[in-house]
């Protein structure tokens, strides 16, 4: 079993567990939820880069806040109108609208202890991240979501990472038109990141 | 010049909007409120915190009824396109809230 599919499935143990519900068990659910779609998403990126060896290492390289923009980048805008691509929108959309959502309920449950979780919310989060992760499994080779995965790279103007925003986004140049970036970069470089 | 979003820029027009909201929502939503704050991110958000009926909130209705007014609430408000507001959206059942009594709920 795939490592996000045992995140959703320990999710939906930790929120139908015995009465009375736990807070822990319900954030624990909730952040589950969350991981499994980041990790399927992180996964399929890595999963661009040629060195099979590597592609573990380089799923570690993706930072929350800039898969949100890529995701809020996705929110807003207004659906193709050319009808081949509508429903590959939609499920993209639908990607990226619950990555949002979860991702924002995942910190909620992970640093906010003032927040009382029920159990319907915790369910509610689980459906978005299996509702996601069923339609990024429809349109994961399609170029709108290869655009998407592209985009996680993209960095937030004046954030405090621009040195490791711009080593990434040149890794992945590397890695889509070399597949050797030690020799773009060397290794220290990439020990930077 | 910092943005800052319709929804925050004209709060007494976001409240018309919302409030306009009412009578298309399913009468399984039992109570609803919302807030605008910023996200864990800190960009500008309305949080909308809606009290199911315990039927509607059965795991095998979740679904459909969360699809419906998340839908609802997306065409007619339209929170990012026409307020420059993220929405997330809460779901409890009566009895949960009836128990927990969280204050956003209401």
């Amino acid at each position: 079993m795939a490592y996000h599919d045992e995140l959703i499935t320990h999710a939906e143990f930790l929120a139908t567990l015995p009465h009375p519900p736990c807070q822990a068990d319900m954030r624990r659910a909730v952040s589950a939820a969350y991981y499994a779609l980041f990790h399927l998403l992180t996964s399929e990126a890595a999963s661009n880069w040629k060195n099979i060896n590597q592609q573990a290492r380089f799923a570690r390289m993706f930072d929350h806040a800039k898969m949100k923009n890529a995701s809020s980048k996705i929110s807003n805008q207004k659906a193709p109108t050319d009808p081949a691509l509508v429903t590959i929108f939609e499920n993209l959309k639908l990607v990226a609208d619950n990555f949002v959502t979860l991702q924002q309920e995942r910190h909620s449950a992970d640093y906010d202890n003032s927040k009382i979780w029920s159990r319907t919310q915790v369910f509610e989060a689980i459906i978005q991240a299996q509702d996601a992760m069923r339609a990024w499994m429809i349109i994961r080779n399609e170029g709108m979501a290869q655009d998407f995965l592209f985009d996680f790279n993209e960095g937030v103007k004046g954030n405090r990472n621009d040195l490791w925003e711009y080593s990434i986004g040149s890794v992945w140049d590397g890695c889509r038109f070399t597949g050797k970036p030690e020799a773009i970069f060397g290794r220290a470089s990439l020990r930077q990141l | 010049m910092p943005y800052l979003p319709k929804g925050v820029a004209q709060p007494l027009e976001l409240v018309k909007s919302l409030s306009a909201l009412q009578p298309f929502l399913p009468p399984a939503v039992v109570n609803w409120r919302y807030t605008v704050d910023d996200d864990w991110s800190g960009d500008p958000s309305l949080f909308l915190w809606i009290t199911l009926s315990d039927e509607a909130a059965k795991p095998q209705n979740l679904a459909q009824i969360t699809k419906y007014i998340t839908g609802i609430v997306t065409q007619r408000i339209d929170p990012r396109g026409q307020w420059g507001l993220i929405p997330y959206i809460s779901f409890r059942s009566q009895s949960e809230q009836a128990a927990l009594k969280e204050e956003v709920f209401g």
